[in-house]
């Protein structure tokens, strides 16, 4: 078991100039934060018998972010779907505040930026909403840093025969799903949608929680928001292997110490909040379209002389 | 025509940590810092060339459809698709993406806002930097003094548009215009500014294009059409003049580049020509001009209006005129031949069969070579938008027959069989607007003229207007709040000075 906890200092960072100056970024050394946490491992034979083991293996990681200085002429730096600031970590996400669908004609409500005009406002139910994107607030959405990241190995043998597997999974975190906010859009004839969007609002299916398909409207019912964040939390089964040793009075006919055959699997399954989402894409939680990892099935022999 | 490559960030400040070890060599191999440029008038002509690059140049300032985003002529093109008077049959770019369903500008992070802003004030920044370091370089009094007045113009000339994007209408009846407009950032060292007031901007406008005017006097000559010159900042001065309900500026400075005559109106030869290739038109007194080396084959002006441009978009989607104003065309005017009715094979020949035609549809544009990047000549400012704006401030200024007379002096050039209008009132300053859209379709002016005057956008009095391909966006009624573009996202997150949001 470990705990560590690593501080940085003087990081570049790209820092936004208003667009109305003559440059629009400047790389900086300014900037502190650490990160801190528990890596704990265990590793035991769970079962020891003559002809049979089973050896389990398992580790558990935590990290904590949080960055601690930044200059004081750019106390937050908004990047994207992120903001970074003194006390919150480097991932935090800043996203306008999705709340649902209105049921009398499908908006999107989003909360709104105090001091929004009543022009803009629209009232549902005695709660004020805006449906325009412009209009809505901005806040912390959570962080795209798991709670706890953690794997563990479980290895079988009984006599020659050997399986073992690995599982890999997280608990925690936000993913940004990027690429549904991209199949959920309408704002072109003729392009992929994610099935998802045959549930949209329609005065027939007023309660449905996806806004109106409306080809004018998309720039704001699919705006960037807090709508595409989902728990990164994921299990899968990252590798299986089963091999056989052949036995010793064979071997020795043909002269070779060790023989074993071996069937492998990689990325075999995942499971995740969202069919085909993969929370590992990128640690920043953010997703664009980049392949899967590939599915790897492998046979072989190895010999020792 | 010499165009000097500079790299976007040529007028960039070397910024970080220098690493002082010897062995290191400090200095850049893709960036060239101020200290360089500004040593003689022959290079910082460079980077006032890098300007005028930038405005017609693919944008870098957003990767989405950058392609239908050539620096400020993009805009140009933009803003037309805004108006009502040029369309196309379906939702693709410019109608879809961003500025015909009035999404673009109406989106806070949105690409279309975040580019008009920042190209625009690209070229100011850019402008201000030489601006500030032009008075100690090396070289003759009368290269500085063009130097520095066509970076003045540059400047003006974006604020111009900035201040009409950004701000409510000026209205001459209420001045000043407190109403908020843009940062005004006049030095290199001016950042991170706070919105002012749309008076404040256009008072900056006509002090630039005045101390401009001025410069030129003793200014050698621009070496062509690609640079602005005294003319062009007159008649900027007047186009502002003009936008300000400024009747008497309007008709003194459209006065001096008209009694000027240095840019005769075109012939009808020249009127069929295809618009692109400025020094052979007289009346182009300033353009965006790429080489052919600088073409590009998708991301240029032409590539996205030219009806024989080899682009997907040109051939599927050639852009049409408001019928209904077409309509109003005289039969024998040479500007009717800009447009086909009814096209077909034999009256609209197009460069493949992959090329679509649709009626009402624009020849107006033409590429200067098929076979080659889609290049052209963009007209900024030409003589005949002269003649108009000075009938249009007669009318206003109650000269009626100053402005039947000036804009005879047009319709006689582009119709043999034109009368001179007995119109008054209303009716004539209705005749002028049609000339004035027929004239300058294409270029940039609908949608600024219906801001400027205060007017409605009614999409549904054009009969062939195609409501699907601007999202049913068909009406917009005067003084709407969708008049004014939002201030980009990334300008209210990276400056804690700059003020309000529009409404």
């Amino acid at each position: 078991m470990e705990y560590y906890k690593k501080g940085s200092g003087q990081l570049i960072f790209e820092l936004p100039l208003p667009l109305s100056d003559g440059m629009e970024k400047i790389l900086k050394n300014i900037g502190s934060m650490y990160n801190s946490g528990f890596e704990l491992q265990l590793g035991a034979d769970l079962v020891r018998s003559k002809n049979f083991t089973w050896n389990l293996l398992t580790n558990w990681t935590t990290i904590k972010n949080e960055i601690t200085k930044l200059p004081a002429e750019t106390p937050v730096i908004t990047s994207g779907t992120k903001r970074r600031e003194v006390g919150k970590d480097y991932y935090s996400y800043w996203l306008r505040q999705y709340v649902g669908v209105d049921a009398t004609d499908g908006s999107a409500l989003y909360i709104p930026e105090p001091g929004t005009a009543p022009a803009n406002i629209r009232t549902v139910n005695g709660v004020e909403y805006v449906t325009n994107q412009t209009y809505a607030k901005f806040d912390y959405s959570g962080t795209a840093i798991p709670d706890l990241m953690g794997s563990f190995i479980n290895t079988f043998s009984y006599k020659n025969l050997s399986l073992s597997f690995q599982v890999n999974y997280q608990i925690g975190g936000k993913f940004y799903d990027s690429i549904y906010q991209g199949l959920m859009s309408t704002s072109s004839y003729g392009a992929a949608m994610h099935a998802d969007i045959l549930n949209s609002w329609t005065p027939a299916n007023p309660t449905s929680n996806t806004p109106r398909m409306d080809y004018g409207y998309t720039a704001n019912a699919n705006a960037t928001s807090s709508r595409w964040l989902i728990d990164a939390s994921y299990i899968s089964l990252r590798n299986v292997n089963l091999s056989y040793n052949l036995p010793k009075n064979l071997l020795g006919k043909i002269d070779v110490s060790n023989a074993r055959v071996f069937v492998t699997g990689e990325n075999l399954a995942m499971i995740s909040k969202r069919k085909g989402l993969d929370p590992t894409e990128a640690f920043d939680g953010v997703n664009a379209f980049t392949f899967v990892p590939s599915r790897i099935l492998s046979f072989g022999v190895n010999f020792s002389l | 025509m010499k165009k000097i490559i500079l790299l976007t960030g040529a007028l960039a400040l070397m910024v970080g940590s220098g690493c002082k070890k010897e062995y290191l060599d400090t200095a850049s191999t893709e960036q060239v810092d101020i200290g360089t440029i500004f040593t003689t008038t022959e290079k910082a002509n460079a980077a006032l060339n890098g300007i005028y690059r930038y405005m017609f140049e693919r944008t870098v300032e957003t990767t989405s459809n950058a392609q239908g985003k050539p620096g400020l002529t993009g805009i140009l093109l933009g803003v037309d698709h805004m108006g009502e008077d040029l369309h196309q049959a379906s939702a693709t770019w410019f109608t879809s993406t961003g500025e015909g369903n009035y999404v673009g500008p109406r989106t806070d992070n949105h690409a279309v806002t975040r580019y008009y802003y920042r190209t625009l004030f690209r070229m100011v920044g850019n402008a201000n930097i030489i601006l500030d370091n032009i008075d100690n370089v090396i070289g003759t009094d009368s290269e500085k003094a063009r130097i520095k007045a066509e970076a003045l113009t540059l400047r003006a000339y974006a604020y111009s548009y900035l201040v009409q994007f950004y701000g409510k209408r000026y209205d001459a009846a209420a001045k000043p215009n407190a109403q908020l407009a843009v940062p005004l950032p006049l030095k290199s060292t001016d950042v991170k500014m706070p919105r002012v007031s749309v008076e404040e901007v256009y008072a900056s406008v006509i002090k630039d294009l005045e101390t401009a005017i001025d410069l030129y006097a003793t200014a050698s000559t621009r070496a062509n059409k690609s640079h602005a010159n005294i003319w062009v900042a007159k008649g900027l001065r007047a186009r502002v003049a003009l936008t300000m309900q400024d009747y008497p500026n309007a008709i003194k400075f459209a006065k001096e580049v008209v009694d000027g005559n240095q840019f005769p109106l075109m012939n009808e030869t020249a009127y069929l020509s295809g618009f692109n290739d400025a020094p052979n038109l007289s009346e182009v007194m300033w353009a965006s001009m790429p080489t052919l080396n600088q073409g590009d084959a998708f991301g240029s002006y032409f590539a996205q209006i030219a009806y024989n441009a080899n682009t997907t978009y040109q051939r599927g989607t050639p852009k049409r005129i408001n019928s209904a104003l077409y309509d109003l065309i005289s039969a024998t005017d040479v500007r009717k031949k800009m447009w086909e009715k009814a096209p077909t094979a034999a009256n609209f020949p197009l460069p493949t069969t992959a090329f679509v035609r649709s009626p009402y549809m624009s020849r107006k544009f033409s590429v200067k070579d098929i076979a080659g990047p889609s290049l052209g000549d963009v007209s900024l400012l030409r003589s005949s938008e002269m003649y108009l704006i000075l009938a249009e401030a007669y009318a206003k200024a109650a000269q009626p027959a100053n402005a039947q007379n000036t804009l005879f002096v047009l319709t006689s050039k582009r119709d043999p069989n034109a009368v001179k209008s007995t119109n008054l009132g209303d009716a004539l300053l209705n005749e002028i607007m049609v000339n004035r859209r027929v004239e300058l379709w294409g270029e940039g002016f609908r949608y600024l003229d219906l801001k400027r005057l205060n007017q409605a956008l009614d999409r549904a009095a054009v009969p062939n207007y195609a409501s699907i391909s601007v999202a049913e966006k068909m009406k917009i009624p005067a003084g709407d709040v969708q008049w004014e573009f939002f201030i980009p996202r990334s300008e209210m997150e990276a400056n804690p000075n700059i003020g309000p949001q529009n409404p």
